[in-house]
């Protein structure tokens, strides 16, 4: 019996093995059917090449000149479900890609030039105000107009806005007198007079009152944006159609803010002393005007500006229909419905997806798309495959304020340590970028000359033993005064990629006689310890907008405040400057230099190594056209899609 | 089971898995690593890192000597090098760096005395005529080394000796003392286990790197049967299928690079089991996740068994507050969340003080207690009525010692058997555990954690046989339980069980 | 009986309190809040652009974070809430003055503000009880009878195999042996059954009939799968048990009396035999209501053991309380039930009045 028993034993354990040599070879095979016949790397869809920065609109790579038609549902997928649509009081990134279709903003950046261009806001005037105090209290005056500056160093022009019926009006004033004067910024919004809310009712300047009051109402939970606003000093509707913002100062990102942050909510469902809301309450306290904001069923049952409107919200997915009274008709969707799918399991989104149940999926892994997954007979006959790069990128963080890291000399030793190229060549399947500084890489802000320290152990090793890094006491480890080079490496234990950068990087390390520790935690433990600097150096991913303000990150003003962005610590006056500058200026072409100029000073300190950003990889339906990538957030843009009818396929 | 197999036989067959599975987590490192077993070689990388590191320590050593401070680990690190370097050496350029070294060490026993030996050093690689000089014509001496086994720590020696003794006990020792053996060899062999450290920060670190480059060069070399470190990454090889799975294109991938003492690319050898994402192979990744698993197993096992007995023992024994106390404690202990605990003690303990093996060994033995603590009460309620103990407490013994040193040994027989199941049990939990993601963190192997970094069915190999070494270790202990329990209860059941172990 | 049982249960209250207290301590040294998870991004990357530190300060306000452990465990524990807009008499301004457990509420999710503790709970729980509750069924109607028979036909080549057989399988990984079905019965195997989730993705749109298919066939597996462990151990306990009994003098003497096979199993040594499964019972009612964490992440189940888990990763503390209290009082109700039902069928134990398992 005992043999009988071994022997049933071993038969089953390799009647499995063989099985699975047999099924897996199955599966090998066909992949390498497909990939005779693929490209060796997938280019988008087959139909687009990448479209690079600046340049003009993608051209539609299939041979078919196919008019976009109306009609169909598309179906895309998203990881998780947000809890509402009204970003006002939340921050997440899933609301924020539906409702680039659901909703609408006072500008919008063009994905192909990525200038911001009028959207609600028909147009936008900039001008300053100046106000300017005598020593004696006379002569004090207040004009909007515009400034320059006619040679620097010297005093300051400022030509009055032309007033009909009156002469144009110029001032002078002196640079010694540059301390009497105050300037801030106006812009005036005039917005669009056909635009309508979805359920009928008229977009107007009460509106945007309205939200700029919700996001600097201290009881509404809005403190994740609130800051972008205090800068703010007024604000007023000067007609129905017409909005004055004055900031304090110039910033080179208002713009911005209104585009990304500024959510525009319907006051006439949200705003208690709304004369048309229903509840309408005159007496309405700050505090019930927020409770009744943060209660509201409409930031579920969304109303919203956009060419879709919200008809189902439920736990699996939304859906929205296309609005036909959509301002800008041109662009106001293809398909009929659109539906995102919330699935948080990646695994169960595949399955969708090779049920054919999904037009786009954003999620598959680099291996997945150069390997069987989309080599399956279920993929290939129904989804084309491609990437594209959102702003994005992964870093290995070293704490300054830990004695170790202090030292230049040997940051700038392990900025030699770690292969960057190679390490995208082969996890990444040579799909990605290294790249040299914390913005996005594919925006004029990123010098693309900086290049990478060369991976060398040889030299590292040698600015370590410059610094006094020397294995002394012969144990394998270097030492200096005692103290041995050691230190912990603490990370997320759910981000793959830090997690294979850490285990590379840990075994260069070791060959030059570095001992990292590995210390990885859950997400919350980490952003705590980090938050309280209990690290010594830290792995993780950086989500980057297309221009991003280095101040939280890199000035010095976060150094030493906990829990702020700046976790290496970094502190440099010339840099701060920079930052400073950054901030104050307009100019396109000389923040762009400062921003070099930024990039450079901060490599040169290497209070990071910088690292690699890898592209989403996604799959697309192929029934659906007008898929265009874009180096933007969310990298492509729904209402551009429509289904190829089935007689064209 | 067992009777069907007969107690003997089912001892018998789960000796034999364990032993195997004990033998080659115990041997791992002489199994499966990127380190020759031995060489003749000389190292040209150490060489000539210290030729260029001794006129710094010398200066230094000279600085602190003058200063009269505490020299000693200066002076060390100059004699360090000036070893490695005679080491390399013979004839006459042996000669020149003994001339300095002499100087040196008259300096040392005086340090008043005039001259400076770092000059000289700072000119050595010029006296001996490397100047200019590649590796290739340096002209080192071979030397022979045991990498493999200076690598090892001496509690891995400490485990391997244990383990011999383990094999052969059963041999050499009379048959009564079977479970006694069986509970004291668990004892030493998990206490030392699990203390085994996985990191080996040393300068044979990057010895297969270079050997392969030529910055060693070896004249012969003896390699262990699987030459693949645990944390070698080898980065394009990444998701290789096990070596006699694989097609034609994989094993003819002509950009892999083929390091020192490793099989050629097509062979059979390379990458039985085959790689994980960064290319470490999985067989290697295997053996060394048997030490952790099977450590946390059996310590988590003795936690076990000790807070069992001496908790079900007392609540046995004493009776009355004490024992409801117990009881309350039990339904606590139940109904705490084990994971929460987890978390706690891996996040809260820092991996210094502690290794995060032994967390997770004490957290599942904080947890798991009760079974036989209910186990043990069990038993002593119902011997405390026997004769025996009447008559022990008429003569006044001290309850303590009636219970430790008459009535438990009676009662031991189906602890042993639990313990048994506790450790299958411990072994089980822990890869779950791993597989979850909170185990020990990279790039230290747990079976559990191998199978939890790709869940994708196109890489099975990575869930196989982690999978399956799992299963067969379970099997293992559950065999020994079963074995020991038919065994130890031959015959009737109860105050006799010691009687006759087969 | 009665005041055993009443006795048993007054002394829950203290029990759980004391739970209450001891993970209530436990969740806070854990390094890390919910106002951690703040800010952050689904995949865990950081946002550059945003700064949060405003944003967290008030979340940390607002949920009584920045309080010492005392106060918030006592705000916890109600019934009066001590937050801003709390009971009067601790500075709040009365709008939402009773909270906490002694008025039996069991919190929100912190992160989720509108989503109530309670009825999250339920959902999940209508989720993994299904699953969990079949499984042991299965366990249980399948062991007794393999466990007797195999015990009746001790020695035979049935009771060989299917001991052999149930051996190995109780030595089986749950995640293993979950990970195996998937393959083999799933899209890269035989194709039979589905492997994920409990239903399909457009299972909205099904009708009655074969939206019950569907539910079925997502359930082959996960239940198979948690079945295996407790199917073993429980045939194993049977079986023991049963040959144990078999050899008692009281069966031997009713057979000598000649009364058939069957009434002496199934009459005399049944009811016997099933003590061994009634002691169980304690462990088998937390399983029930705890699901496996295993086997839910396996699955991609959304049931009890995943939320458990995801509130501990998110540090909900509110959701890990309610899931640990609910563990529980569910643990010391299996442990009563398993001893009454203990007394119960042993009428020796009743009457002697010693109780040898607490």
């Amino acid at each position: 019996m005992f043999r009988t028993f071994l022997a049933a034993l071993g038969l089953g354990l390799v009647a499995s093995i063989l099985a699975f040599t047999v099924g897996s070879e199955r599966v090998l095979a066909a992949s390498q059917e497909a990939s005779e016949s693929g490209t060796e790397h997938p280019v988008g869809p087959g139909r687009v090449p990448a479209d690079d920065f600046r340049e003009e609109i993608l051209r539609e790579g299939r041979a078919t000149s196919v008019e976009p038609v109306r009609g169909g549902r598309l179906v895309v997928h998203i990881p998780t479900r947000p809890l509402h649509l009204n970003r006002v009081i939340e921050a997440g990134a899933d609301a924020r890609r539906i409702l680039e279709e659901v909703h609408a903003r006072l500008v919008e950046r063009n994905m192909e030039t990525w200038e911001l261009e009028p959207s609600l806001a028909e147009s936008i005037e900039t001008y300053d105000r100046l106000t300017y105090e005598a020593e004696d209290g006379r002569d004090a005056r207040e004009m909007l107009g515009h400034v320059t500056i006619p040679e620097p160093g010297h005093g300051w022009m400022f030509n009055r806005l032309p007033v009909p019926g009156q002469r144009p009006e110029s001032h002078y004033v002196m640079a010694k007198d540059a301390h009497r004067l105050g300037l801030s910024t106006v812009f005036d919004f005039r917005l669009r007079q056909d635009a309508l809310w979805h359920d009928g009712h008229r977009f107007d300047a009460d509106d945007v009152i309205f939200t700029l009051d919700t996001y600097l109402n201290e009881a509404v939970q809005s403190e994740h944006a609130r800051h972008l606003f205090e800068g703010i000093r007024s604000y007023e509707a000067l007609d129905e159609f017409t909005v004055r913002v004055e900031f304090e100062k110039s910033y080179f990102l208002v713009l911005e803010i209104f585009e990304d942050d500024f959510a525009i909510l319907p006051s006439h469902l949200f705003d208690l002393l709304d004369e048309d809301n229903e509840r309408f309450d005159a007496d309405a306290t700050p505090e019930e005007r927020a409770a009744f904001i943060h209660e509201n069923p409409h930031n579920v049952n969304w109303i919203g500006l956009g060419p879709y409107r919200v008809t189902e919200f439920t736990d699996q997915y939304l859906e929205a229909e296309r609005f036909d009274d959509y301002f800008d008709e041109a662009n106001g969707g293809y398909a009929d419905e659109l539906r995102w799918r919330f699935i948080p399991s990646d695994n169960a989104a595949k399955q969708a997806l090779l049920a054919g149940e999904l037009d786009f999926f954003g999620r598959l892994r680099s291996r997945e798309l150069l390997g069987e997954f989309t080599a399956q007979p279920a993929f290939r006959e129904q989804y084309d495959k491609g990437f594209y790069y959102s702003p994005q990128f992964n870093f290995v963080a070293w704490n300054l304020r830990r004695p170790l890291f202090q030292d230049q000399r040997a940051r700038r030793a392990l900025a030699h340590t770690f292969d960057w190229q190679e390490f995208i060549d082969t996890i990444g399947s040579k799909m990605g970028e290294a790249v040299t500084a914390a913005w996005y890489r594919f925006s004029p802000a990123y010098d693309a000359e900086l290049a990478h320290f060369p991976y060398s152990l040889e030299r590292a090793e040698e600015l370590l033993a410059e610094a006094g890094w020397i294995d002394r006491d012969g144990d394998g480890v270097l030492d200096r005064e005692g103290a041995r080079f050691e230190f912990e490496f603490l990370f997320n234990k759910n981000d793959a990629a830090v997690r294979l950068i850490g285990q590379k990087l840990k075994e260069n390390l070791e060959r030059i006689g570095i001992v990292m520790n590995m210390a990885e935690r859950d997400f919350a433990s980490v952003q705590a310890l980090i938050g309280d600097r209990e690290f010594d150096a830290t792995g993780g991913s950086l989500f980057l907008g297309p221009e991003v303000d280095p101040v939280g990150i890199w000035h010095s003003k976060g150094a030493d405040v906990l829990r702020s962005k700046n976790l290496t610590g970094y502190s440099d006056a010339e840099s701060d400057r920079l930052i400073e500058a950054i901030q104050t200026e307009l100019d396109n072409d000389k923040r762009t230099a400062l921003f070099h100029e930024l990039q450079a000073r901060i490599y040169d300190a290497q209070p990071m190594l910088f690292g690699c950003m890898f592209p989403v990889k996604f799959a697309v339906s192929k029934r659906t056209r007008g898929v265009q990538r874009f180096y933007l957030d969310p990298g492509y843009s729904l209402r551009r899609w429509f289904i190829l009818p089935d007689s064209d396929r | 089971m067992a009777d069907r197999l007969g107690p003997r036989r089912a001892l018998r067959f789960a000796f034999v898995l364990l032993m195997f599975l004990y033998g080659t987590a115990v041997f791992a490192p002489l199994l499966a690593s990127d380190l020759p077993l031995t060489m003749v070689a000389s190292n040209e990388r150490a060489f000539f890192r210290a030729l260029r590191t001794l006129p710094i320590v010398v200066e230094e050593a000279e600085a602190k000597l003058g200063e009269g401070g505490d020299s000693e680990a200066s002076v060390r690190a100059v004699r360090l090098r000036f070893d490695e370097l005679q080491r390399g050496l013979e004839g006459e350029r042996h000669l020149q760096v003994e001339e300095l070294r002499q100087a040196f060490e008259m300096l040392v026993s005086d340090p008043s005395a005039s001259g400076s030996v770092a000059e000289r050093t700072a000119q050595l690689r010029e006296t001996l005529g490397l100047e200019g000089a590649g590796l290739e014509d340096s002209k080192l001496v071979a030397v022979r080394s045991y990498p493999v086994f200076a690598s090892l720590t001496p509690l891995d020696a400490f485990w391997m000796a244990s383990f011999f003794a383990l094999l052969f006990a059963p041999f050499c020792l009379p048959r009564r003392a079977g479970p006694w053996l069986l509970g004291s060899t668990l004892l030493i062999t998990l206490s030392v286990g699990a203390s085994s450290s996985f990191g080996r920060a040393d300068l044979l670190s990057g010895l297969k790197a270079d050997m392969t480059s030529g910055d060693v060069r070896v004249e012969s070399a003896l390699f262990v049967p699987v030459p693949f470190g645990f944390a070698e990454t080898h980065l394009d090889e990444g998701f290789l299928p096990p070596s006699w799975a694989r097609t034609e294109e994989q094993a003819r991938n002509d950009s892999i690079d083929v390091r020192a003492g490793e099989p050629a690319l097509d062979s059979l050898q390379r990458h039985w089991l085959g790689t994980d994402a960064l290319g470490r192979d999985v067989l290697s990744r295997l053996l060394h996740g048997g030490r952790l698993s099977l450590a946390v197993g059996l310590l988590a096992a003795l936690i076990v068994c000790v807070l069992g007995v001496v908790l079900g023992t007392a609540a046995g024994m004493f009776g009355g507050w004490v024992d409801l106390c117990f009881l309350r404690l039990v339904e606590i202990v139940q109904s705490f969340p084990a994971f929460l605990l987890i978390l706690a003690g891996v996040a809260f303990i820092p991996s210094g003080t502690l290794h995060p093996a032994i967390t997770i060994a004490i957290v599942i033995g904080v947890v798991g207690w009760t079974e036989i603590a209910r186990l043990v009460r069990a038993e002593l309620l119902r011997l405390r009525e026997l004769e025996l103990a009447t008559a022990a407490r008429a003569l006044g013994i001290p309850p303590l010692r009636i219970a430790f040193r008459h009535l438990l040994p009676l009662a031991l027989p189906p602890v042993l058997v639990a313990a048994a199941f506790a450790t299958s049990g411990a072994v089980l939990t822990e890869s779950a555990i791993s597989f979850l993601g909170f185990g020990i963190g990279p790039p230290v192997p747990s079976w559990g954690g191998l199978i939890a970094v790709e869940r994708d069915a196109s890489v099975w190999w990575l869930q196989l046989f982690p999978g399956l070494f799992v299963f067969l270790t379970v099997l293992a202990f559950n065999l020994l339980g079963e074995g020991l329990r038919g065994s130890l209860r031959a015959g009737s059941g109860g105050a006799s069980a010691m009687g006759g172990a087969e | 009986m009665y005041r055993f049982v009443l006795r048993r249960l007054g002394l829950l209250i203290p029990t759980l309190f004391g739970i209450s207290v001891l993970v209530f301590a436990l969740m806070h040294l854990v390094p890390g809040d919910p106002a951690a998870m703040v800010g952050a991004e689904a995949d865990g990357a950081v946002a550059a652009n945003v700064d949060a530190t405003a944003q967290i300060e008030g979340f940390r306000r607002r949920y009584l974070f920045d309080q010492p452990l005392w106060k918030q465990y006592l705000h916890y524990v109600g019934p009066f809430s001590l937050a801003s807009d709390g009971h009067e008499w601790f500075g709040g301004t009365g709008r939402d003055p009773w909270n906490g457990l002694l008025v039996l509420d069991l919190g929100s999710e912190f992160l989720r503000p509108q989503v109530d503790v309670g009825s999250e709970l339920l959902r999940r729980l209508a989720i993994t009880l299904p699953l969990t509750a079949l499984a042991i069924l299965l366990a249980y109607l399948l062991s007794i009878p393999l466990g007797i028979y195999s015990a009746v036909k001790s020695g035979s080549v049935f009771d060989k195999s299917s001991a052999a057989f149930v051996f190995a399988m109780y030595a089986l990984p749950t995640f293993w042996i979950g990970l195996l079905l998937q393959w083999a019965f799933g899209r890269t195997g035989l194709d039979w059954l589905p492997t994920i989730g409990l239903t399909s993705p457009d299972a909205a749109e099904l009708e009655g009939g074969a939206r019950l298919m569907d539910r079925a066939a997502h359930l082959v597996l996960p239940v198979a799968c948690y079945a295996v462990g407790s199917l073993a151990y429980l045939s194993r306990q049977m079986r023991v048990g049963m040959i144990e009994v078999l050899g008692e003098d009281y069966v031997r003497m009713a057979r000598a009396k000649g009364l058939s096979e069957y009434t002496v199993v199934s009459k005399h040594a049944f009811r016997n035999s099933l003590l061994p499964l009634v002691t169980l019972f304690a462990t088998v009612l937390p399983a029930l209501v705890g699901g496996s964490i295993v086997v839910e992440t396996v699955f991609d189940i959304p049931g009890m053991g995943l939320y458990v888990y995801e509130s501990l990763l998110r540090r909900e503390y509110n959701a890990i309380m309610a899931a640990v209290l609910i563990g529980s009082l569910t643990t010391v109700a299996g442990l009563l039930a398993s001893d009454v039902l203990y007394a119960w069928i042993d009428p020796r134990i009743r009457l002697s009045g010693r109780r040898t398992d607490g």
